[in-house]
């Protein structure tokens, strides 16, 4: 019974394998020796979650746990940590911020924990909030509590990721990468956004259509292209390698051969596919067909 | 320190109206920024990777990993207090029977958590938790052959 480390990207959807260890013993008739498979991302950490609460409830006492009460309080407990996180972020876009800072937090940790009370409770609306007794209270829960660390490895994040702010000492993690952009498009450039924009201003619509018409790979999708002669030999390096492509647009010129501008549409290898209203034709380097 | 926590225009300025020793202040903030820093040692049994996951979900943005460490003890301390209530009253329901000290024994070693126990400590954290007792094939599982209709 061995599970795969827990990876740092979270949003793969792809099945991953978990074996669940014999850490609480199931009476509902799951054999140990069962895999279960998280087809999608919300399951996967679910059954992380349900690690670290099962992890929680050995260390207050339980030696065995029935199987839907630990789905259950797993269930609670992500819940309850969703929405702290929630009312902490509708906190601060009340307040005309995206980022939530400490007081945010605090004010959704009221929120939650006022229903079963607190000493000072009373008084959470007058005073500091920096000094509510709730967070005594979890300050309290950390100093005195034994650590119980996460029982399965879980791979270092890269030390190099990590930079401490020294004027604020906050200690905050470079965004991850976004997985959302596709690899096959050239990464953002290193400089300030603003700078490249400005120089694009500033070269004029002309300068890219230089940069276009001597390009020899990929055209439009480029963005560092545009910016300055010396860049134009330096090949950009992509994440992932793509077929050549070549496209142009241009504006309307005189009809030649066929009635359709050939010079619109897109080339691909040594065939050229362009169109008009009516029809498509195609054109394959050296010679003329036209199609209907 | 109001810069550091990027307070809004309608701050919080009482505490420049409060006449008390600024003593105490400093040493509660001195105490808040300690703890924060100890955060980053003391680490919370739910990983910081699953709690940035559930941070992304519901929109929550910092890029203080302090606060992060922060809702996974707030939470760890919400579980433990669930499961503390859950364990008493297990505890308590085994010291109400009786039954001669083997049989207790043998009750005291396997400590289960139990829905019952689980849905009794969650009511007072004001969470309604109720399952099914059993479950059966048919309406008429387990009732009296005479009444079944055939």
């Amino acid at each position: 019974m061995n599970m795969n480390p827990m990876q740092k990207n979270k949003s793969t959807k792809a099945a991953s394998k978990l074996v669940r260890r014999a850490k609480t013993k199931k009476r509902k008739g799951i054999g140990a020796n069962d895999a279960q498979v998280a087809e999608t991302s919300s399951e996967f950490s679910f059954a992380i979650a349900k690690f670290a609460v099962a992890q929680i409830c050995q260390s207050v006492g339980f030696k065995t746990t029935k199987y839907n009460a630990l789905e259950a309080l797993t269930n609670v407990s992500t819940r309850y940590l969703e929405t702290i996180v929630r009312s902490a972020a509708s906190f601060a876009n009340a307040s005309n911020r995206t980022d939530s800072n400490l007081s945010d937090l605090i004010n959704g940790i009221h929120d939650l924990i006022s229903v079963q009370g607190f000493p000072g409770g009373s008084l959470m609306h007058e005073g500091n909030l920096l000094r509510s007794s709730a967070l005594k209270d979890i300050m309290n829960f950390a100093d005195l509590s034994n650590k119980v660390p996460f029982a399965k490895p879980i791979p270092l994040r890269d030390v190099s990721e990590a930079t401490i702010d020294s004027s604020t000492s906050t200690c905050f993690f470079n965004p991850e990468a976004k997985t959302h952009i596709p690899s096959w498009l050239p990464r953002f450039p290193k400089e300030n956004c603003d700078q490249v924009l400005v120089k694009g201003r500033k070269c004029g619509e002309k300068l890219w259509e230089h940069s276009l018409s001597r390009e020899e790979n990929s055209g439009i999708l480029q963005s560092n292209g545009f910016c300055g002669k010396e860049e134009k030999d330096t090949r950009m390096e992509l994440p992932k390698k793509r077929e050549r492509m070549k496209f142009k647009i241009r504006g309307e010129e005189e009809h030649i051969g066929l009635g359709v501008n050939m010079m619109n549409g897109v080339c691909k290898g040594r065939k050229r596919v362009s169109w008009n209203s009516h029809k498509i034709y195609c054109m394959v380097e050296g010679n003329e067909d036209g199609k209907r | 320190m109001h810069e550091e926590l990027g307070l809004g225009k309608k701050g919080w300025r009482r505490m420049n109206h409060n006449p008390q020793s600024s003593e105490g202040r400093h040493d509660d903030d001195a105490a808040l920024s300690d703890f924060l820093a100890s955060l980053m040692d003391y680490t919370p049994t739910i990983p910081d990777e699953l709690v940035e996951h559930y941070l992304a979900k519901s929109g929550f943005q910092c890029p203080d990993v302090r606060l992060t460490r922060l809702v996974a003890v707030a939470t760890q301390k919400f579980v433990a207090e669930v499961a503390g209530d859950a364990l008493q009253h297990c505890k308590a329901r085994q010291a109400t029977i009786p039954k001669d000290k083997r049989d207790k024994q043998q009750k005291d070693k396997r400590l289960v958590l139990t829905m019952e126990d689980l849905s009794k400590a969650l009511r007072e954290y004001g969470v309604n938790l109720r399952h099914q007792e059993y479950f059966a094939d048919s309406p008429s599982t387990g009732m009296d052959p005479a009444t079944r209709d055939e």
